[in-house]
């Protein structure tokens, strides 16, 4: 379907299709272009109208509804459009062409460009479009180039664009145009630039109006939408990515979690066999052990099966949750969550209370007047350690390298050992029955008394933070050694169970940490009045030290071996406990080592 | 060299001459000159001929009267003029000057 209009073709009313009138009315401005340097022109364009209008009309008259394209066609073909036309005139402007296209010289002067402005391909002003006619680049180029200019070279460009706009003449007529693209500027060729011209204007308006329109909403216009839709998306992306990174953060915190429960789950899964015998120490009563696994369970495996359900969520873009999902992992977490807390509760419970049992052994009274304390040897073949030689694992029994040594005078002249065993329990009777259960057997030798290296509870007795403490009690005047590893265990003034329990190693802060060097012993001596409550072990050291450096200076200081030991008693009288005999310099090479 | 050019150049010579003798036959209007210029087997286009015949007008080798149609728009018919007739005898006499010599140095082959 066409759209048809009328025009006045000659004062003639003539019907025809919108399309043929656009070749009509091309072709007669290119007549008009062709004539216009002639004399009379408008007469000759006239005359040819009238002629075109008679042929319209005629076939109007032969039953056509309008004039078609082909019509209007065929009558350029009958007409002859300008480029054939053959005139005297001609002849002229042939001659001094194909006198200008043999000469050279002539012939690169025609063809010099211009630098111009191109109206028809501009965007602001035309001078990309000019430059790229210049130089026979596309246009574009060179409107990347000035954007880039004046972005990066702070606005250089635009000052640059602007000296050309205003410089550079527009190419407005046709043989203006022809200069700028650098061909011959003859009747021929602006012909055919009048022709290219009206071709690509024609592609472009229709009428007036649209021209308008053009204007209006030029390329500037155009690029300025773009810039905004442009931005616009680019916010949208933008605010995409950060939601994307955000989820992504998240999931990738989720993976994290669960790969660290996982791991915790596997090992305690791994290490249960050897846990296990820890559960049963320590839990008693059928509530704890029947809550232990399922809390275990619960607490741990829930939040693993939650994240896992997240993370196959996300990768499979399941975007639908089911509610009750989340609902019933939340309730049996917190079930297992209880569970925990009820064990644990039960579990402090029975560790409430605390009870000693005490007992006093007599001890086979030593020749020299000193006792020795060593550690006895494993007696048990020990199947796992932790906590670097604390705790042992043997088939039957567990070893706790708990126990405590105290040095105290003696009530009356010879040496005894008091020693107590203590536990907690949920009840004192509990507690005290605990406390019996504890193995720790002592045997002496000569003037050798063997502590076992730890206090041992049977299997089927549970652990409830059981400790050994053996008091030495040592006359006046008489003397106490222990090796190395006793000594770590020595503690030498009043205290509470719990309270000064893991003070002992205060002692050794000042020394070098000897506890595996079986050469350093240490040689206590008790005197009238007892061990010093205060930190004197380290004045002591003092006074060894500066004894031993000034080992030939005062008498009174200068101590003996053994067998002295009343000499000593006197030289010591300010109740301070005196290092000994050769242990001395070996103790001291031990400090400053 | 372009034939084309040297035989569009031959016919742009005798153009001129070939249009005043068929005004010269009495008066004709521009569709009518085209169809005898046909039938003399020289054709040529109306864009050619119009500017043409307006040259001729504006050199007073022409006029012209308007003639209403019932039929289409109206209509230029044209006649020689006096100096017309001069022009017309003066070509006449170069194309026979011509003729003669070419045809005499054709002959000669």
């Amino acid at each position: 379907m066409k759209k048809i209009i009328n025009i006045n073709l000659a004062s003639r009313l003539i019907p025809i299709e919108d399309s043929a009138y656009e070749i009509l009315r091309q072709y007669l401005d290119s007549l008009k272009k062709y004539f216009a340097r002639e004399e009379g022109a408008d007469e000759i364009v006239s005359d040819i109208e009238g002629r075109i209008a008679e042929i319209f009309l005629d076939k109007i008259k032969k039953g056509a509804h309008c004039i078609t394209d082909e019509d209007v066609v065929g009558v350029k073909a009958v007409m002859g459009t300008p480029d054939q036309f053959e005139e005297g005139n001609d002849t002229n402007t042939q001659q001094q062409q194909s006198a200008a296209s043999n000469d050279p010289i002539y012939d690169s002067f025609r063809t010099r460009k211009r630098l111009f402005r191109d109206p028809d391909a501009k965007v602001l002003g035309g001078v990309c479009g000019g430059l790229g006619a210049y130089l026979n680049v596309d246009p574009v180029v060179f409107r990347i180039i000035f954007a880039l200019l004046a972005i990066g070279g702070f606005g250089s460009g635009i000052l640059v664009y602007f000296i050309l706009w205003v410089v550079t003449p527009e190419a407005n007529t046709a043989a203006e145009k022809l200069q700028m693209r650098g061909e011959r500027v003859d009747v021929n060729n602006i012909r055919t630039a009048v022709q290219d011209e009206i071709n690509a204007t024609k592609a472009h308006l229709k009428d007036i109006k649209y021209e308008m329109r053009n204007f209006s909403q030029g390329r500037g216009r155009q690029v300025g939408n773009d810039i905004e839709r442009f931005g616009r998306s680019l916010f949208d992306v933008l605010g995409r990515i950060l939601i994307v990174l955000t989820k992504g953060f998240f999931f990738f915190l989720a993976v994290v979690i669960l790969l660290i429960l996982l791991f915790v789950g596997v090992m305690i899964t791994v290490a249960s066999p050897v846990l296990l015998p820890f559960k049963a120490l320590l839990l008693a009563g059928t509530l704890q052990n029947l809550l232990f696994w399922p809390a275990v369970f619960l607490l741990l495996g829930v939040p693993v099966v939650g994240i896992i359900i997240f993370i196959i969520r996300k990768l499979t873009g399941v975007k639908q949750t089911n509610r009750y999902v989340g609902y019933t992992l939340s309730f049996l977490w917190f079930t297992g969550l209880i569970c925990a807390i009820l064990v644990g509760v039960s579990v402090a419970k029975d560790f409430r209370l605390r009870n000693t049992v005490k007992e006093n052994f007599a001890l086979v009274q030593p020749s020299k007047g000193k006792i020795v304390f060593k550690e006895a040897e494993n007696l048990v073949q020990v199947e796992e350690t932790f906590f670097d030689d604390d705790l042992k694992l043997a088939d039957d029994t567990v070893i706790i390298n708990n126990y405590r040594l105290s040095v105290e005078k003696s009530k009356n002249d010879s040496f005894y050992i008091e020693v107590q065993r203590s536990s907690r329990g949920r009840s004192i009777a509990q507690a005290r029955t605990l406390a019996r259960e504890i193995s720790y057997p002592i045997t002496q030798q000569d003037s050798v008394i063997y502590l076992p290296a730890g206090i041992s509870i049977p299997r089927n007795s549970k652990f409830r933070d059981q400790r050994v403490r053996i008091i030495v009690r040592v006359p006046v005047n008489k003397q106490v050694e222990m090796d190395s590893k006793v000594r770590d265990h020595y503690h030498n003034w009043n205290w509470d169970w719990d309270n000064d329990w893991d003070d002992h190693h205060r002692w050794d802060d000042n020394d070098d940490n000897d506890d595996n060097n079986d050469n350093g012993v240490h040689v206590l001596k008790m005197t009238p009045d007892g061990i010093d409550k205060k930190d004197n072990n380290r004045v002591t050291d003092k006074d060894s030290l500066e004894n031993n450096y000034r080992y030939k200076g005062k008498q009174e200081r200068n101590t003996t071996p053994v067998e002295d030991t009343s000499k000593s008693a006197n030289a010591t009288s300010k109740g301070k406990v005196a290092f000994e005999g050769d242990a001395i310099s070996y103790s001291l090479f031990n400090l400053l080592s | 060299m372009n034939i084309d050019n040297t035989q569009s150049q031959m016919r742009k010579g005798v153009l001129e001459f070939c249009i005043l003798s068929i005004i010269k036959q009495g008066e004709a209007y521009p569709s009518d000159i085209i169809e005898k210029m046909k039938e003399a087997k020289l054709d040529i286009l109306e864009g050619t001929l119009y500017p043409l015949l307006t040259r001729l007008k504006n050199a007073e080798l022409l006029k012209y009267r308007w003639e209403e149609s019932m039929s289409g728009p109206p209509r230029k018919y044209f006649s020689m003029t006096d100096k017309g007739e001069a022009f017309y005898l003066d070509l006449e006499k170069t194309w026979n000057e011509l003729a003669n010599a070419v045809h005499q140095l054709t002959s000669k082959q």
